[in-house]
């Protein structure tokens, strides 16, 4: 482009020299200049012919005119305050008219070249916040889950401190939906403790959608979207990159972090980046937890076009991780896991190690789109997807001779998505979205594991068509709306033990399904159809310094396929987990506003939400069973009626120039209304708070201190058991407390960082980052190794950073 | 028209991919390799009749206790074959005694675990034998006079094995007359050496109760 541009203005030069100048000039030049998307007119617009000291500006209709032109061939030059330039080549001769339409949307593409994060959000009358790319910098070396605990509302359920699932206004699973670069992630995040497969390292900015209004990701997100977006990329010639170095002393472990940037002023662009963690065991205050040191390499790259009227993008990511899981959390019957609560602290405790040993899981996850998109004159964008995803999860467990070594559960899902909306923008002050999408699953469990499979080879299909609506009503009300249409086959192939299948009362219900009979196993043919219906709508108030947003939102969630299928022994929590395939879909309508002030000193948010959730499904005990092994309890699926209630504040108050105070608190009531008694698992309230010091003439050093304050969960059903075991050579009836939340907990950390000048447009930032400062001794509510365990000890990171 | 000309054959592309899924046929079964179907404890003693302590239960899926009865409709399943004299819910299952153990006679004891879901049937025994030092038989009278000792350790079945007891022979000595139970865990990856099951940990591989009665 800029090849060809120098050469027109060489050709122009050299075709048509300086002589001209004493020919009749009277030529003239006359156009309009309006607004690529809607066809407005563009006031202001500089015209500026090359060669000639012809400059003119449009008028409020965008007109332009300049008379007194040598006719000939000339470069002219078109451009708008936020708009990209034009560059057109045109013979004048007379009378020349031309019209220049100029895309006025720069301001989007740009905005991320300084900050590197996005500012707009995704809906405009639901509860949103966004992390930018400094915070999650930060939590590099960390999880996802971690970094999102930083958004109110927001906490995380754990299986120890690798595995962090994001938990949303007390929901978590299948009920967020996670998406990577536009690509919704298919990870089996149906499991408790399958934790999101994305590094966290691949995203310029995290979003969290508190609630299901944003329907262009799906219709299902009972409980929140959380979505990762890469970097944007800025139009321009240049070439930049970032590494992050960093080490921690619990787990003796760090992280290693690079990407580059190469982009072009011709639209072209692409990008890598790679991420490398290894930790060994790490440690509470007063023991190590041995097995569990984790790994976990990531690498991702893209490539593209962006031009302004089309552009496309390919995409790839890798993703894999292995986790140890605390050896002493691995244990066979109830009676282990009596025995193991009342330890109070794991019977194994080894030396420190790298090692990661069965129990354990290994992920792998491989992401690959394409997409493409054109904007159409004063109509809007329409964009093209498809996707791949494969992920393979592994889970090890302690085996015997042959089978050790032999995962305990080896699983391929792929997925192929193809996607494609249309986003009218032409009307200023509204913006219509409609989209279609198609996707298809395949889960294949191999056989070779030797254990009967948890989850059934299966395949889904889905179909979803949406469309939405923001309108300004006057500057300051906006309305949104939208409807999605989703539907869902589930169609899967599974084994039933034949005593399994009559004691579910299936051969009473689903004798029909029965394909093959295989000694005492039936092999059956499941296929369910689930038409789902979701919907929101919206306002958004803005006066002054005050926003004030309503929305309710309608979704509906088919089961997934634990909730449906599960059957098997889920090893760290002693317990038989069996799905139901009477299980319906759980519908969810949520009442979620926010009051939102800022001033130049204060900014703050307040957001209550209520969300009453028909045939909510959950996992609770219900029986026992009895076999060799010992005696397990048995959990099942069920579905009641729910309803959560609860409040998000958030608060930030500049004290003077260089300090500044920070304040979150959460709370979530969940009732299951059935039988008037209260959820499993539901995060306490907690409430965090920091004041830091900013000194920017000071290589911009920042320092921060932060609390966080869990309270104790108080509101929790009763789900003990009583077994009897062995005491002095007799049986004694002993109460297994698998139901009382841990006491509440203070944990302080501090922050310090510094940033450099390296080179010219390089610089060097050292972070220092100590948690649980007290080493203090606690247990979260949330962390599903509790019953095992203590948590983390302190812990003290140290972080470069190079921008170059 | 260059974007459709693009578009078009990666839209083609998918489309084929997506209906590349049913290669798989259908699923085969996978038959559970690690169960321990039978427990058989023989016990021998000069000038008594052998005593066959035995356990078996092919499905390797034990039995349920309905406890809950929120939904009610499948809690009539009720047929536990075994002679409970008390009704323990989580006590373990229960194996058969071939005959009564006579008091004050002491008895040498083997314990043999059988896979019998897989034919041939796997002897399990082998395995625990190969990795002796990963594992530990715990013998526990429940209201009976008896007392166990261990009379193997794991250099018995390891090259390099250390002297820690893995409790595949034993001898069992019976006391003043009665009934009662004798509970029997195996462990996997238990705490060694340890006094006890106190402090072993691990993961429970099996647990089985014989109810047993020693004679005069």
């Amino acid at each position: 482009m800029k090849l060809t541009y120098s050469l027109l203005v060489l050709f122009a030069f050299w075709a048509f020299p300086q002589h001209c100048l004493s020919q009749d000039c009277k030529a003239v030049f006359k156009g309009r200049v309006t607004d690529f998307h809607d066809g407005h007119p563009l006031e202001n617009s500089l015209v500026k012919i090359y060669n000639t000291d012809k400059v003119t500006v449009s008028d409020i209709d965008g007109y332009f005119s300049i008379s007194g032109i040598c006719p000939g061939t000339y470069e002219v030059e078109v451009t708008h305050d936020l708009c990209t330039p034009q560059f057109i080549t045109v013979e004048i001769t007379r009378t020349t008219t031309r019209q220049f339409t100029l895309e006025h949307h720069l301001e989007e593409l740009k905005e991320v070249v300084v900050e590197g994060s996005r500012h707009h959000t995704v809906t405009s009358s639901a509860t949103e916040q966004i992390l930018q790319t400094e915070t999650i910098d930060k939590f590099s070396a960390a999880s996802m889950g971690d970094a999102l605990k930083q958004i109110s509302g927001v906490s995380s359920l754990n299986t120890g401190s690798a595995i962090v699932k994001p938990v949303i206004q007390g929901l978590h699973s299948s009920r967020i939906i996670t998406m990577n670069n536009g690509v919704r992630l298919q990870d089996q995040e149906w499991g408790m403790e399958h934790a999101p497969n994305l590094d966290l390292n691949t995203a310029g900015s995290l979003a969290v959608i508190k609630g299901a209004a944003a329907l262009q990701y799906g219709g299902d997100a009972v409980g929140g979207v959380i979505i990762a977006e890469p970097q944007k990329i800025s139009v321009k010639d240049t070439l930049y990159g970032k590494t992050i170095l960093s080490g921690a002393t619990n787990g003796w472990g760090g992280a290693l972090i690079s990407s580059l940037t190469k982009s072009y002023k011709t639209g072209w662009y692409w990008q890598a980046q790679g991420t490398l963690k290894r930790f060994g065991d790490s440690e509470t205050p007063d023991y190590s937890l041995t097995n569990t040191g984790y790994s976990q390499q990531a690498f991702s790259a893209r490539a593209g076009l962006n031009k302004f009227t089309y552009g496309f993008e390919a995409y790839y990511s890798f993703y894999r991780s292995e986790i140890g899981i605390l050896r002493s959390s691995h244990i066979g019957s109830q009676r282990d896991l009596l025995q193991a609560i009342n330890n109070r602290q794991p019977l194994v405790i080894e030396d420190f190690s790298y090692d990661i040993n069965a129990p354990k899981q290994q992920v792998t996850h491989h992401l690959a789109k394409i997409n493409f998109f054109k904007r159409f004159e004063q109509l809007g964008k329409w964009t093209l997807q498809y996707n791949f995803q494969q992920n393979n999860r592994q889970e090890y467990d302690l085996r015997k001779g042959a089978l050790k070594g032999v995962p305990s559960m080896d699983m391929r899902l792929t997925t192929h998505t193809l996607n494609s909306g249309f986003q009218f923008d032409a009307h200023s002050g509204r913006t219509i979205n409609v989209g279609v999408l198609l996707s298809g699953q395949h889960n294949v469990p191999d056989p070779a594991t030797g254990v009967r499979r948890l989850i059934p080879d299966y395949e889904r299909y889905d179909a979803g068509v949406y469309a939405s609506i923001k309108q300004s009503i006057n500057e300051s009300l906006i309305f949104d709306a939208g409807i999605r249409y989703d539907f869902n086959r589930m169609d899967a192939e599974k084994f039933y033990k034949k005593d399994r299948w009559e004691s579910q009362g299936y051969d009473r219900d689903f004798s029909n399904i029965i394909t093959e009979d295989f000694g005492d196993q039936w092999l059956t043919h499941p296929v369910f159809d689930y038409h789902n219906i979701s919907a929101t709508a919206g306002i958004q108030y803005q006066l002054g310094n005050n926003t004030l947003r309503l929305n309710y939102a309608l979704a509906n969630r088919p089961p997934n396929p634990a909730e449906l299928f599960s059957d098997g022994l889920h090893h760290s929590a002693a317990a038989i987990e069996l799905g139901d395939l009477r299980i319906d879909r759980e519908t969810s309508h949520k009442i979620s506003a926010s009051y939102e002030l800022k001033t130049q000193k204060v900014s703050l948010s307040l957001a209550p939400y209520l969300n009453t959730i028909d045939n909510y499904i959950l996992l609770e005990p219900s029986g026992s069973e009895l076999n060799i092994r010992g005696a397990f309890p048995v959990w099942r699926y069920k579905q009641v009626d729910a309803l959560f209630a609860g409040v998000d504040f958030d608060f930030h108050y500049d004290i003077s120039p260089h300090w500044s105070f920070d304040h979150k608190f959460a709370y979530v009531h969940a009732k299951d209304r059935d039988r008037d008694r209260p959820l499993i698992a539901i995060p306490p309230a907690n409430t965090s708070n920091a004041i830091t010091f900013v000194k920017p003439e000071w290589r911009q050093l920042t320092l921060s201190l932060r609390s966080d304050y869990f309270f104790k969960q108080n509101e929790f059903p009763d789900n003990n058991f009583t077994i009897s075991i062995i005491e002095d050579g007799a049986y004694v009836d002993r109460v297994a407390d698998i139901s009382t939340p841990p006491d509440a907990y203070h944990l302080l950390g501090f922050d310090a960082s510094a940033t450099f000048p390296l080179r010219k447009k390089s610089e060097i930032t050292l972070g220092l980052t100590l948690n649980n400062l007290l080493n203090t001794q606690y247990r979260d509510y949330l962390n599903r190794l509790r019953f095992f365990s203590d948590d983390l000890g302190r812990n003290v990171q140290l972080s470069i950073k190079v921008n170059y | 028209m260059k974007i459709l000309k693009l578009a078009l054959p990666s839209l083609l592309a998918a489309l084929t991919m997506s209906a590349c899924f049913n290669d798989d046929g259908i699923p085969k079964p996978v038959n559970e390799e690690e169960l321990i179907t039978t427990v058989t404890i023989t016990l021998k003693a000069e000038g008594e009749e052998d005593v066959v302590l035995q356990y078996a239960d092919e499905s390797g899926l034990g039995h349920s206790h309905d406890h809950e009865d929120g939904d009610g409709d499948d809690h009539d399943d009720h047929d536990h074959d075994h002679d409970h004299d008390h009704d323990h819910d989580h006590e373990g299952v229960e194996g058969s005694a071939s005959g009564p153990l006579k008091s004050g006679v002491t008895y040498a004891a083997t314990i043999v675990l059988l896979n019998q879901s897989l034919s041939p049937a796997k002897d399990v025994t082998d395995e625990i034998k190969e990795e002796a030092d990963e594992h530990q038989f715990f013998y526990t009278p429940v209201g009976l006079d008896i007392t166990t000792d261990y009379t193997d350790e794991e250099s018995d079945y390891i090259t390099g094995g250390s002297e820690n007891p893995v409790g595949l022979q034993f001898t069992l000595t019976a006391g003043t007359a009665g009934h009662g139970d004798l509970n029997v865990i195996l462990k996997h990856q238990p705490q060694k050496p340890n006094t006890g099951l106190e402090n072993a940990g691990g993961e429970t591989d099996m647990e089985v109760n014989f109810h047993l009665h020693i004679e005069e």
